[in-house]
């Protein structure tokens, strides 16, 4: 199991857009990943829950990956969210 | 704010949504909402040897609800615009959300729900959840999620289309937008009103509900949010207005103004017995549009004197697909029989490409209004084509039939269509079929392309009909269903005019028929114009014959036609029909010294 901080670096947080960018990008993992907003915990593979985690502009998140890929999908979904979703528009 | 329920408080304050007027007329009745959000779900517990069972109804139901998701997407992806188009690519990212499948298998095995129970209870909680949330961004996807709890509801119910079965008397149905479908199984006498989210003046809810003469009001944004249930609410087709929980005052006026819609449905009984002549005495041919079997009644109630475009589409809408030619003929030679003696026009297929083919490989056409639809379909895909031909010649013996070839912009078109129709009606002889004498072929002008072309294409075929909603688009280049430029589709543009004018001597000058169908047919102001400038033949939606009828037992057409010559020298549409308004105004009012 690994585990890393991220901070949230876009103006409207994670909303519809780059929370689909999380769960197309998770979903080519094997491993578990989830999400962590205070003590609210995720599946980072699931919209519905990257939503209701309401991470907003400067919240700090927990990125946790479990399985045999664990690292490469720590560092990506960790690259995705500290880069501010690059593939989209800043108002996405 | 946090966790405030998002459900409505039921208020019962006068509030007024204004939308687009399609359908004329006053109706008051109670709100049914179709595909109404709240499915009930029944809650049973089930046996262990079910829970395979009810899983694979869980599995299935996502697929259908993704199939259907995917359908919309397709369809209204150039008029919605990419934004939209990643709403619904969301909410198939959430009929793929893992959390919402295993969890909803889980509590099906566990706690042995039935499938619709236990997916409701999983992604109600996601609701519930999201609504919490203070970001507004957030908080919209709660709608998404109801979407999709509703859609997924829906199917698993089996209930996707049996809602209006459920319809009691006088109802005002509101709905985002009447499929096709939905609209052919109207009961007609329990729905006294129609409110649609979207759609525009010539969408099929639009044109659907004018032909039922049911009043109408399209495109009236929160009509969803606001209407609930079961509200009483009044619908003014005429002014676009809908007013829900109506005050006493407001609600004795609507059933007032109701009462007199039907004394003039009594006063159109009357009119369509009229003859279709003008004060001194020249005759104008009408004639029905007709987009469904069914309307084929209506038609022959108002008194048309033949349909001068029969849509062929609906076949598709209703089907999917096009039926075989057993199937298509048996539908031709019933309307025609019931037309018979008078003169059937069937346009051949006119639908685009993303309908003809597997709607989810093949349909994303960046301009589908531009892309391949019509004539240039029937070209390529020549079996489908040669099957709808053969359909129509083998029940050409059964009535008085003409085939009419949409979407032309060239002379090749013309002459490969005909070409082919020449050919299958040999085979069809030399198969042994019985065939009538001679059937007509002619060409609907509706681009510019094939105004300009009007006097070659005159010499080759039987009959022209212009189909003037095509026309406008095309020559103004505007999208009447696009809310932000709807106000630049004008009947009355010089342009227009001019292209009619230019069509019409075509067909006077090589001595065949020219008809006019589409909505400015039907327009008592631009009817005026178009028999002005020489039309004699108009193809309207069948419930407007009386209007015109009585219009023409009020003109002289020797000062129609002045009328008419006076709009050569005008360059602006708002000129031209203020100057008709006035014209039709002194015709009201009896006035004798028009000219």
């Amino acid at each position: 199991m690994k585990e890393k901080r991220v901070i949230v670096r876009r103006k409207r947080g994670i909303h519809l857009r780059p929370a689909q960018e999380i769960v197309n990008l998770t979903g080519q993992f094997a491993c578990d990943v989830f999400l962590q907003n205070g003590s609210y915990r995720v599946n980072a593979k699931s919209i519905m829950g990257i939503l209701g985690l309401a991470a907003a502009e400067g919240h700090e998140l927990t990125i946790t990956t479990d399985g045999v890929d664990e690292a490469d999908a720590l560092n990506e979904v960790f690259d995705l969210i500290e880069s501010g979703f690059p593939n989209l528009k800043e108002d996405e | 704010m946090t966790g405030t329920p998002s459900g409505k408080a039921p208020e019962a304050v006068t509030t007024t949504l204004r939308g687009i007027a399609v359908s004329p007329g006053v109706a008051v009745g109670e709100v049914f909402v179709l595909g109404s959000r709240e499915v009930e779900v029944e809650a049973r517990s089930i046996e262990p040897s079910e829970v395979d069972d009810e899983a694979g109804l869980f599995f299935g139901a996502l697929e259908s609800t993704r199939f259907e998701i995917e359908k919309i997407r397709t369809r209204y992806r150039s008029v919605i615009g990419e934004e939209l188009v990643r709403v619904f690519d969301a909410q198939i990212l959430i009929l793929e959300d893992p959390v919402l499948r295993e969890g909803t298998v889980q509590r099906i095995r566990n706690e042995r729900q039935g499938a619709a129970a236990a997916f409701q209870a999983i992604i109600s909680e996601a609701i519930v959840n999201l609504a919490r949330v203070e970001n507004e961004y957030l908080r919209d996807r709660v709608e998404d999620l109801r979407d999709v709890r509703r859609r997924v509801l829906r199917h698993l119910s089996g209930k996707s289309k049996s809602t209006l079965s459920h319809i009691r008397k006088n109802v005002i149905l509101v709905a985002d937008d009447l499929t096709p479908s939905e609209t052919v199984q109207i009961p007609r006498s329990k729905v006294k009103g129609f409110v649609t989210r979207q759609g525009g003046p010539t969408s099929h809810t639009a044109i659907m509900a004018r032909s039922l003469q049911i009043p109408a009001v399209v495109g009236v944004d929160e009509i969803l949010e606001k209407a609930i249930h079961g509200d009483v609410v009044v619908v003014d087709g005429s002014e676009g207005h809908v007013v829900l929980h109506p005050d006493g005052d407001l609600l004795r006026r609507a059933r007032a103004a109701q009462r007199r819609s039907a004394r003039v449905s009594k006063e159109r009984k009357r009119l369509r017995e009229l003859p279709s002549v003008t004060k001194d005495g020249v005759f104008i041919e009408l004639l029905a549009n007709v987009e469904l079997p069914e309307e084929i009644p209506v038609a022959a109630e108002n008194r048309a004197a033949g349909i001068g475009l029969f849509r062929t589409e609906f076949m598709f809408f209703r089907h999917g697909k096009l039926p075989d030619e057993k199937e298509q003929a048996a539908i031709y030679r019933k309307v025609l029989r019931r037309m018979a003696p008078c003169r059937v026009v069937f346009r051949t297929l006119d639908v685009g490409g993303d309908k003809v083919l597997d709607p989810m490989s093949d349909s994303l056409e960046p301009n589908p209004m531009l892309g391949w639809r019509g004539i240039r379909i029937s070209l390529e895909l020549r079996d489908l084509f040669r099957g709808q031909v053969r359909a129509l010649l083998r029940s050409s013996p059964a009535g008085n039939l003409a085939i009419l070839l949409p979407l032309i912009t060239t002379m090749d078109e013309v002459r490969g269509a005909k070409r082919m129709i020449d050919e299958v009606r040999k085979e069809l002889l030399l198969e042994g079929h019985t065939l009538a004498d001679r059937v007509p072929v002619g060409v609907m002008i509706e681009t510019p392309a094939a105004v300009h072309l009007a006097d070659a294409i005159a010499r080759e075929v039987d009959f022209m009909s212009i189909g003037t909603n095509d026309l406008i688009q095309y020559g103004l280049a505007v999208d009447r269903d696009n809310m932000k430029v709807a106000h630049l589709f004008d009947p009355f543009h010089p342009s227009i005019l001019a292209m009619v004018r230019i069509v019409l001597e075509a067909g006077k000058l090589r001595r065949i028929p020219v008809s006019i169908c589409g909505e400015m047919a039907g327009e008592p102001l631009c009817a005026l114009l178009l028999t002005g400038l020489g039309a004699r033949s108009l193809s309207v939606h069948p419930y407007l014959i009386p209007d015109l009828k009585r219009l023409f037992s009020l003109m002289n057409m020797s000062d129609t036609a002045k009328l008419a010559r006076k709009t050569r020298g005008m360059s602006s549409g708002a000129d031209i029909r203020e100057m008709a308004e006035a014209f039709v105004h002194l015709l009201e009012s009896g006035d004798p010294a028009i000219g």
